[in-house]
């Protein structure tokens, strides 16, 4: 069975990550690798603390936050994971459209049929078999690295920018930093990462082994990243080729599949956005109602856990309903979805460093030293990111300084 | 009544109106019944004994000054009721549920307050946050789900304190297996072996064969080898095995050698089959007797053997008990219902509905719904009795799909 830490790797391959990190390939070129490598130990560092903390309590990140925290930050932090999630929602089944229209299939009904399908199998209880079949659809991505290589970009270059910084102080820059950020890390994977290693029965004994499944997945999620940003960068960078749409981001597959890289690109997109807009509703579900202390639906029918059953379907509903929205740009949807989780990041992150230096909680698992330097700088880091870009966009809307 | 979501937080001030601190908690012993009444209150840091209070709601005042606070230390069958009981889980015992707490009701009488009961309404959560006005303005009904204190029993995760573990067995005996079963998947691996502590071997055994495998696995492992292995002993072969299949080899090992040996010979046995076929789904838990016994002396047999074996409603006839070849059944039914004296070979139904070792499961499922049966014997290739598949390890099989009708904890 394939650990929980790679399976949560798959989340930075999802439509948002896939649209972010072309995007950021098409326009700053491998401007963008030395931020790779600072998230992917930021990330590594992250999901070792979810992964941990699940072996240890056997619980839930919203469990534990119920239990150790006030009422009221209890909300903040179960607000904002809501808002996070649910603007990811919208941007799998936008990335379902997308994907759809790669094929020719308009974008309006695919959306519609995947959502009641989707809904049907998780809630019917027949998913576990087909997810699967879209785990090796996101194979597909693994072309990444090939097609990178088949692009034949400088690699002397590549290194170079894998280790000198470089930064803009731009609008455009900060979104697409701040996407990336979110991307890269995303709350909801921490998440689905604590559930399920609480949920396999693991127990303190495990942490080394469960540290190291954490620590994979980080690596493997972000070397894709990094992959894709080096294949778009040495193809739609160099041919000054925005990414506007999906069409344009698949264009980075061409050096592997030719004229076959629109559809290639699709099958990947597709199944990717599937895995996701299948665990994104139902772990945002579980936390919530989790976290309130409602009935949880896991043998009860509809009329015995209405909420819980309500509010998944209302997750989904509210999804499908605003990808479908005529006339949306789809990349920018993509990117923005995001730069939320990202700006929201740091509520996030200061919980979980909390939690896992509280030794009530964690017993003699907390963190050391080393750790603690790590994970505080990523909190700092990312909070610091997070109020930049506040401000920025604040004055941006009175007209001061850079623009959006 | 008061909330203690209203008293924590308050400042407490002593006789000369200096400020003493902000309340932090409140204390009560865990098995005074009905509602246990409130001994000590955390102010700052330290615990002080009710007897040095004067009021407690409005503005909490203390009778004595700073100086003459005799602090109170902890004793352990006290629990805290902010630090271990609030926005944490307890037993729903009437409700059969795990339940979070939202709030606990005091109330005051005689000069004390008392723990009446803990609020599990979304309202008490609403009014913690500041929002209580909101569903008053929006006209919702004030519907409290205040559960009196003795029909709750606060879930745990390490190990209880003997006093305390007490109550928790009185409330957990009150409920059926199977809701036992369900309030355990929901718990966390540790919180639910820490319940089946509560739990006689038989009892604790009768709950964990409701339990989905997997987690079953989970909880035995997590547990002491000689108490999970006093557990399977008690557990029905079939599903003993179908369990150590599932855990981990090391531990499996380990607590089959602490088995009594003849329950681990049965085990073994059954271990030895393929999971979809008869061999893997049956019970060696079965009643077979000689052909030439009466029908008052099977009952006699039942009556003596038949405390282990769950399913007496048929009895196997056999030709005799060493080899155990099957010739006949007959019901519980028609045993009372026949003469006495009459022998077995006459009242009994020759030619019985049997199936093989190596047939597929739904195979036999399918035999059973068939004829109608409470369960099929299985033979060997010389006829010889095996065991038995019981209909209800048959529903399952038929309504996997059903039974997986939950929504996936996570995939």
């Amino acid at each position: 069975m394939l650990g929980p830490g790679l399976i949560a790797a798959t989340a930075g391959d999802d439509p948002g990550g896939i649209a972010t990190y072309s995007s950021v390939g098409a326009k700053y070129g491998y401007g963008f690798l030395w931020v790779m490598v600072v998230v992917a130990v930021s990330l590594a560092v992250v999901q070792e603390m979810s992964a941990r903390m699940g072996a240890v309590t056997g619980k839930g990140f919203s469990d534990l936050v119920r239990e150790r925290f006030g009422i009221h930050w209890t909300a903040l932090v179960m607000l904002s994971l809501f808002v996070a999630n649910l603007v990811l929602i919208v941007s799998e089944f936008a990335g379902m459209g997308a994907a759809a229209e790669l094929f020719g299939i308009p974008r309006w009904p695919a959306i519609a049929v995947m959502a009641v399908l989707l809904w049907w199998l998780v809630v019917k209880g027949n998913y576990a078999r087909l997810e699967f079949v879209f785990l090796l659809m996101t194979l597909v991505f693994l072309g990444y690295p090939i097609a990178a290589v088949l692009a034949k970009p400088d690699w002397l270059e590549v290194g170079r920018q894998l280790v000198t910084p470089s930064f803009q102080l731009t609008g455009d820059y900060l979104v697409l930093f701040v996407a990336t950020v979110g991307t890269t890390i995303s709350p909801y994977m921490q998440l689905y990462l604590q559930s399920a290693v609480a949920e396999k029965g693991a127990s303190a004994e495990d942490v080394t082994r469960e540290r190291i499944d954490a620590y994979t997945g980080a690596i493997f999620s972000v070397g894709i990243a990094a992959t894709i940003i080096i294949a778009t960068g040495a193809t739609l960078f160099v041919q000054h080729i925005e990414v506007n749409s999906a069409e344009d981001a698949a264009q980075a597959l061409a050096p592997l599949a030719g004229r076959f890289a629109s559809y290639l690109f699709g099958v990947g997109l597709f199944g990717a956005a599937v895995l996701a807009a299948a665990i994104l509703p139902l772990t945002t579900t579980y936390s919530i109602t989790e976290a309130i202390g409602f009935e949880r639906g896991v043998s009860r029918t509809f009329s015995e856990a209405p909420v819980f059953v309500g509010l998944y379907t209302g997750l989904i509903a509210f999804g499908a309903l605003v990808a479908m929205i005529p006339g949306i740009d789809v990349i920018r949807l993509l990117i923005v979805s995001y730069v939320v989780n990202g700006v929201l990041l740091p509520i996030e992150l200061v919980t979980m460093v909390r939690l896992v230096n509280d030794r009530t909680v964690m017993g003699k698992h907390v963190n050391g030293l080393g750790r603690n330097v790590l994970a505080y700088g990523t909190v700092g880091g990312v909070s610091l990111l997070s109020l930049v870009y506040l401000a920025i966009t604040i004055l941006g809307l009175f007209g001061i300084g850079p623009g959006t | 009544m008061a909330f203690l979501s209203e008293i924590v937080g308050k400042s407490v001030v002593d006789s000369a109106h200096h400020k003493v601190g902000v309340i932090e908690d409140v204390c009560v012993p865990a098995n005074q019944t009905p509602f246990p009444q409130v001994t000590a209150i955390k102010v700052g840091q330290r615990w002080v004994p009710w007897a040095q209070f004067e009021t407690l709601e409005e503005e909490p005042a203390l009778r004595v000054d700073s100086a003459s606070i005799r602090e109170h230390s902890l004793r352990p069958h006290e629990v805290q009721l902010r630090d271990e009981v609030l926005d944490h889980q307890v037993l729903d015992i009437e409700g059969r549920k795990v339940r979070r707490v939202n709030d606990l009701a005091l109330s005051r009488t005689n000069g004390h307050y008392s723990l009446v009961g803990v609020d599990l309404s979304t309202r008490a959560l609403l009014r913690r946050l500041g929002l209580g006005r909101v569903l008053t303005k929006l006209g919702l009904q004030d519907t409290e789900e205040l559960i009196p204190w003795k029909d709750v029993d606060p879930v745990r995760s390490d190990a209880a304190t003997g006093v305390r573990l007490k109550r928790s067995r009185e409330a957990i005996s009150r409920l059926h297996p199977s809701d036992l079963a369900d309030i355990v998947e929901e718990l966390t691996v540790s919180e639910g072996v820490n319940l089946l502590t509560n739990l006689d071997d038989e009892s604790a055994a009768d709950v964990l064969e409701e339990v989905d495998e997997e987690r079953q696995a989970d909880l035995l492992e997590r547990m002491d080898s000689e108490r999970a292995a006093d557990i399977l002993e008690e557990m029905a072969p079939d599903d003993a095995a179908d369990v150590l299949a599932e855990m981990d080899a090391d531990k499996a090992s380990e607590v089959m050698r602490l088995m009594e040996a003849d329950e681990y010979q049965e085990v073994a046995e059954l271990l030895g089959y393929r999971e979809d076929t008869a061999g893997g789904v049956m019970t060696t838990d079965y009643i077979a007797v000689a052909q030439d016994l009466t029908a008052a002396q099977t009952m006699d047999y039942i009556r003596t053997n038949g405390r282990d074996v769950d399913m007496v409603y048929t009895v196997h006839v056999v030709e005799d008990l060493e080899q155990e070849k099957l010739v006949g059944v007959v019901t519980l039914r028609e045993l009372i219902m026949a003469d006495p004296s009459a022998k077995l070979s006459a009242i009994m139904r020759g030619d019985p509905v049997k199936v093989r070792l190596g047939d597929h499961q739904v195979d036999v499922a399918k035999t059973i719904a068939k004829y109608n049966l409470m369960s099929v014997p299985v033979v060997n290739d010389l006829d010889q009795l095996q065991g038995i598949v019981t209909v209800d390890d048959v529903i399952d099989i038929l309504l996997p799909t059903a039974w997986k009708k939950r929504l996936p904890k996570i995939f």
